[in-house]
C-alpha cells in the first residue's frame, strides 16, 4: 500500500511561490543600479531646482537673493539670463536694447557722453527677434525707474511677431511657472552657489576676449581677399538692389503689434526714448539680400518710414540715423562686417547724436532721408576711395 | 508638456507612476486606467483648454458611436450609416482644425472656411484621430478584442468605466502627441494579462533606458544639428547663394535632425508605457540604413504606413485590380490602376498628412513615384538576375547608394519652407556658388553630424539593443543592419546605468535651451 501524496496539491503552488519570490528578488537586484541612478538623478536636480528657485540667481520671482549687476560692467551676450537682475534694478535709470551692433557701449561709456546723472545698463545681446525684445522691452515699461531707453530698430524687426531667438531663455520671462524648472543648468548653479556664498553681483568675465574677438573680426573683414568678395558680391547682387518689396505698414506686425505699443506706454509715461536706425554698410543691402530678403532695401525703407510715421506724435520719442553719410556708411573701413560698424569714431557720433539731438530722422525729412539711402545704395561703388572726405565727429 | 520637460520628467512622471501602482494595488485596473486618462488630460493641458476640449468631445463621440455600432445588428441599415458619420466627424475634423487647406494652399479667400486659419493646430490631433478612426474601424468589423474591451455596460458606472479605458486607450500620454497610432488589438490583450499592473523592476528599468537614450537623441544631437539647419534652410527660402558644401552639410544636418529627434520621440514613448507595463508598436527602426524606399517605409513612422495602408492604399488597390479584371484592361492601365495610382494617392496622403504645405505635396509625390519605381525594379526580371549573381555586400552597398540622395533630397524639399525654396537649395547643393559669404562656423555642424550618421549607421537602434526585455510589439518584422559585432545586448547594470546617466546628465545640459519635437507640428 502507498502512502497517499497529500503534498502533491500544495508542493507545486509552494514551490511556485518560492520561485516567483526569488525571480521578483532578482529582478529588483537587476533594476536596482538603474533605479538608483533614476531616483538620485532626479533627486539631485530636484533638490537643486528647489535651491535656484529659493535664491532665484536671475532675479525673476518676488522672492531671493535680487543679485545686482556689477557697477559698468557690459553682460554682452551673457545678458538673456540677466534681463531681470538689470532691468528691477532701481539704480539704473538708462538702457540700451539693441543688438551685437550695439553690444560694444559700455556703462561708463555712455554715462561720459549722455551725462553723470546717466546710470545705464547694456542690454545688447546677438541676435534678438520680436518676440524676445518685446518681453525684454515689456520689462523695462513695467520699471518705474527707467527714465530712457535707448533702441536700435534693425532688420530683425521685418520678421513676423513670433519669431524668437532660439537661444533666448523665454521661458524665465514668460508667465507660465511651470517651465521656469528648465533654469537649472550649469552656469545658473554656479552662480546660486555664489551668492551663497556672498557674492550677490554679477559680473562679466568675458571682456578681454571680446575685446580679442573684436580686433580679428576687424582684421580679417579687413583683408584684401575679404574686401575683394564682398565687392564681388556687391557687383554679383546689384540687378534688382532697388525692386520693390510691395510691403506696406500692415506688413510689420513686430512693429504694429510689439514695438509701437511699448513705444506709446514708455512715452506716456514721460521716459525718453532714443531709437537708433543701425548703421550699416551700403554693401550690406547688396551681400545681406542674398540671405535676409531680396527687397531687403525697400523693406528697410518701408519698415523705417512706417515706424518714424507711427512715433511722430508721440512726446519723449526720437528717431536717429547716420547712415546717410557716404563718409560713414560707404566707407568699408569703418567697418568690421557688412552690418557691424567698428570705427571707435562713428559709435562715439552715434552716442553724440543722442545726446545733442543731431541727425535725427522725422516725419518732415524722412522723405528725404529715404531717398538719400536709396540712391546711395543704387549708386554705391565699393572701390571709392574715401580718404579725400572727412568723417565729422563732434566734440564732447 | 513636452517629454524632454524636466517638469514632466522629474515631477509629473513620478507622481503618475506612483499614483498608478497606489491604485492599481488598491482600486484594480479600472482605477487604475482612470489615473492613466486623467494623467494624460492633465499632461495634454499646457497644449491649450481649446485641445482639450476638442480630445474630449473626439473621444465622447467615437466612444458612443463605436458602442452603437458594437451592439447593432448587422442588417441594421443604421449601422453602417452611424459608423460612416462617425469617420466623418473623424476626418472632416482633422481636415477643418489641422489642414486649413482652403486658406493655406489656395490663400484666405475661402469663404466660410476663412476662420480656420485663426485656430491654432491642436497639438495631436492627427494622431489621436488616426487612433480613433482605427478603433471605430475595428468595431464596425467586429474585432473580438472591442467586446471585450468594452465590457459589460449593465450601469452608468460601467460605462463611465468603460469610457475612462476608451479614454487611457485613446489619449495616454506616452502617444498621445507624436504617436505610435496603436491598434486595440495590441493594447487590449495587454490591459487584460494578469501581468498588467504588477509592478515589474525590470519594467522600470528598460522604461528609464529608453527614456535615457531618446532624450539624449533629441536634446543633444537633434536639437544641436537645428541651428545649422534654420540657417541654410532660410538662406534657401531666401534664395541666397549659399556654399555649396554648407549646402550640403545643411541638407545632412536636417535629415540627421528629423532622424534623432523622431528617434529620441519614439523612444521616449516606448520607455514611458514600458514604465507601466505597457508594449507599444515600434514605430521607427533605423530607416536609414534601409536598402530603399520600400524597406524604408517599413522603418519609418511605422505605424503611419500600416494605418494608411490599411485605410488607403489597400482599399484602392483591390478596386483598382477588381476594376481592371471585371473590365478586362489591358495589362498596362491594369497595371496602373493596381499599383501606381493607389501608390500615388497613399503618399500623396502621407505627404499631406504632416501639413497643408506645397513642399509637403511634392515630397509624396517623390516618395510615391519613387516608391512604385521601385517595386517595379525589384519586380523585374533584369533586377532579379543581376542580384543573383553578385555578392550580398555590394549589393547592399549599391542599393544604399542608389537609396541616400533621393532620400536626402525629398527631405531637404520636405523641411523647405517653399517647393522654389527647396529647388534652390538644389540648385546650390549641386552649384558652384564657391564664393559665397560662409552662413555658419563650420567646424561645431561637422562635428554633429559626424557623431550623428556614425551612429546612424553603426550602433544598433535602442529596440535592437534592449531586445532582450521584448521591449516593444514588432510591426514589421524587420532585419537587423549594421555591424553585428556592435549590436551588444542590454542588461541592467552598475556600467550601464552609469552610461545612461551619461546620457541624462548631457540631456540635461542642454535642456534649458531646448525647442519642441519636430513631429509635434504634425
Amino acid at each position: 500500500m502507498t502512502k497517499p501524496d497529500n503534498a502533491s496539491p500544495v508542493a507545486p503552488s509552494a514551490s511556485r511561490n518560492a520561485r516567483r519570490q526569488s525571480l521578483k528578488s532578482i529582478r529588483w537586484k537587476a533594476a536596482r543600479p538603474m533605479l538608483f541612478a533614476a531616483v538620485l538623478i532626479s533627486v539631485l536636480y530636484l533638490a537643486l531646482a528647489a535651491l535656484v528657485i529659493a535664491v532665484d540667481p536671475h532675479n525673476v520671482y518676488r522672492w531671493g537673493a535680487e543679485p545686482r549687476i556689477e557697477a559698468g560692467d557690459t553682460p554682452r551676450d551673457l545678458v538673456i539670463d540677466w534681463i531681470d537682475v538689470a532691468a528691477k534694478d532701481p539704480s539704473y535709470n538708462t538702457f540700451l536694447v539693441g543688438s551685437s551692433i550695439t553690444a560694444m557701449y559700455t556703462p561708463e561709456y555712455m554715462r561720459e557722453i549722455l551725462g553723470p546723472d546717466t546710470n545705464a545698463a547694456n542690454l545688447s545681446y546677438g541676435g534678438p527677434r520680436p518676440i524676445d525684445r518685446d518681453l525684454v522691452l515689456d520689462r523695462l515699461v513695467d520699471n518705474p525707474a527707467v527714465k530712457r531707453v535707448i533702441l536700435t530698430y534693425d532688420w530683425t524687426y521685418m520678421e513676423g511677431a513670433d519669431v524668437a531667438n532660439r537661444g533666448f531663455p523665454t521661458f524665465l520671462y514668460d508667465d507660465d511657472i511651470t517651465n521656469d524648472l528648465r533654469m537649472v543648468n550649469p552656469p545658473t548653479i554656479r552662480r546660486t552657489f555664489d551668492i551663497l556664498r556672498g557674492k550677490t553681483t554679477y559680473s562679466n568675465p568675458d571682456d578681454a576676449g571680446y575685446d580679442a574677438y573684436i580686433e580679428n573680426m576687424y582684421a580679417r573683414f579687413q583683408s584684401p581677399p575679404e574686401l575683394s568678395r564682398i565687392k564681388r558680391m556687391v557687383e554679383r547682387n546689384r540687378t534688382g538692389i532697388t525692386q520693390s518689396s510691395g510691403k506696406t505698414c500692415d506688413s510689420f506686425t513686430a512693429l504694429n503689434e510689439q514695438l509701437i505699443p511699448d513705444l506709446q506706454k514708455l512715452s506716456a509715461r514721460g521716459a525718453q526714448v532714443d531709437i537708433l536706425f543701425p548703421i550699416v554698410s551700403y554693401a550690406f543691402y547688396y551681400v545681406r539680400r542674398n540671405d535676409i530678403s531680396p527687397t531687403l532695401l525697400d523693406e528697410q525703407m518701408v519698415a523705417r518710414r512706417c515706424l518714424v510715421n507711427a512715433v511722430a506724435d508721440l512726446p519723449n520719442v526720437s528717431i536717429f540715423a547716420l547712415d546717410n553719410d557716404p563718409t560713414v556708411a560707404g566707407d568699408l573701413a569703418n567697418y568690421r562686417e557688412v552690418g557691424h560698424i567698428y570705427n571707435p569714431a562713428i559709435l562715439r557720433r552715434f552716442m553724440m547724436a543722442i545726446k545733442n539731438g543731431s541727425d535725427r530722422v522725422t516725419r518732415e525729412n524722412i522723405a528725404e532721408y529715404e531717398e538719400e539711402i536709396r540712391t546711395a545704395v543704387k549708386d554705391y561703388d565699393p572701390n571709392r576711395d574715401y580718404t579725400d572726405l572727412r568723417l565729422v565727429v563732434p566734440d564732447l | 508638456m513636452i517629454f524632454t520637460d524636466p517638469l514632466f520628467l522629474f515631477v509629473f512622471l513620478p507622481i503618475v507612476l506612483i499614483t498608478f501602482y497606489t491604485i492599481s494595488h488598491f482600486a484594480g485596473k479600472n482605477a487604475a486606467l482612470i489615473v492613466l486618462f486623467v494623467s494624460s488630460i492633465i499632461f495634454y493641458i499646457p497644449h491649450s483648454w481649446f485641445s482639450v476640449a476638442l480630445l474630449i468631445i473626439a473621444l465622447i463621440v467615437n466612444f458612443v458611436i463605436a458602442l452603437a455600432i458594437t451592439f447593432m445588428d448587422d442588417e441594421d441599415k443604421r449601422r453602417k450609416r452611424l459608423y460612416l458619420a462617425g469617420q466623418a466627424y473623424n476626418f472632416l475634423s482633422l481636415c477643418y482644425f489641422k489642414y486649413k487647406i482652403v486658406s493655406l494652399l489656395f490663400g484666405p479667400s475661402g469663404g466660410v472656411l476663412v476662420d480656420i486659419a485663426g485656430i491654432a493646430i491642436p497639438a495631436g490631433i492627427s494622431f489621436y484621430t488616426f487612433h480613433q478612426a482605427a478603433f471605430l474601424a475595428d468595431a464596425y468589423g467586429r474585432e473580438k478584442n472591442v467586446l471585450q474591451f468594452l465590457g459589460k455596460l449593465s450601469s452608468p458606472k460601467a460605462m463611465v468605466s468603460a469610457f475612462c479605458r476608451y479614454g487611457a486607450f485613446v489619449s495616454f500620454f506616452p502617444q498621445l502627441i507624436i504617436g505610435p497610432i496603436t491598434y486595440l488589438s495590441e493594447f487590449n490583450p495587454q490591459i487584460q494579462s494578469k501581468r498588467f499592473l504588477r509592478l515589474n523592476p525590470i519594467d522600470l528599468a528598460v522604461g528609464l533606458t529608453f527614456i535615457a537614450i531618446g532624450m539624449f537623441k533629441k536634446v543633444v544631437i537633434a536639437d544641436n544639428l537645428a541651428p545649422t539647419v534654420d540657417v541654410v534652410f532660410s538662406a534657401a527660402n531666401v534664395g541666397a547663394e549659399i556654399h555649396p558644401v554648407q549646402a550640403w552639410i545643411g541638407a545632412l544636418a536636417y535629415m540627421g535632425q528629423l532622424y534623432f529627434d523622431f528617434s529620441g520621440y519614439s523612444d521616449m514613448a516606448l520607455g514611458l508605457a514600458r514604465m507601466f507595463g505597457l508594449r507599444y508598436p515600434i514605430n521607427f527602426f533605423s530607416p536609414f540604413k534601409a536598402n530603399g524606399i520600400i524597406d524604408y517605409y517599413r522603418r519609418w513612422h511605422m505605424t503611419l504606413t500600416r494605418v494608411i495602408a490599411r485605410f488607403l492604399y489597400t482599399p484602392l488597390s483591390v478596386a483598382g485590380t477588381r476594376y481592371a479584371m471585371f473590365n478586362r484592361l489591358a495589362p498596362i492601365p491594369a497595371h496602373l490602376l493596381s499599383l501606381w495610382i493607389p501608390m500615388l494617392v497613399n503618399f500623396q496622403i502621407i505627404g499631406i498628412w504632416h501639413g497643408a504645405l506645397w513642399t509637403f505635396v511634392v515630397f509624396g509625390l517623390m516618395h510615391g513615384f519613387w516608391f512604385a519605381l521601385e517595386t517595379e525594379v525589384r519586380a523585374s526580371k533584369w533586377y532579379r538576375n543581376f542580384s543573383k549573381d553578385k555578392n550580398r555586400l555590394f549589393i547592399g552597398f549599391l542599393e544604399r547608394a542608389v537609396f541616400f540622395l533621393p532620400l536626402l533630397l525629398s527631405l531637404a524639399m520636405f523641411r523647405s519652407e517653399s517647393v522654389a525654396g527647396g529647388f534652390h537649395l538644389f540648385s546650390q547643393m549641386f552649384g558652384t556658388s564657391f564664393d559665397a559669404p560662409s552662413a555658419f562656423n563650420m567646424r561645431y555642424p561637422v562635428m554633429m553630424l559626424g557623431i550623428a550618421f556614425s551612429i546612424i549607421y553603426l550602433c544598433p537602434n535602442s529596440v535592437e539593443l534592449m531586445r532582450r526585455y521584448r521591449p516593444a510589439i514588432m510591426t514589421y518584422d524587420n532585419k537587423s543592419y549594421g555591424p553585428a559585432f556592435l549590436r551588444r545586448l542590454w542588461r541592467p547594470g552598475w556600467v550601464q546605468a552609469a552610461y545612461m546617466s551619461v546620457l541624462v546628465l548631457a540631456a540635461l545640459y542642454y535642456v534649458s535651451r531646448q525647442p519642441p519635437f519636430l513631429y509635434q507640428g504634425f
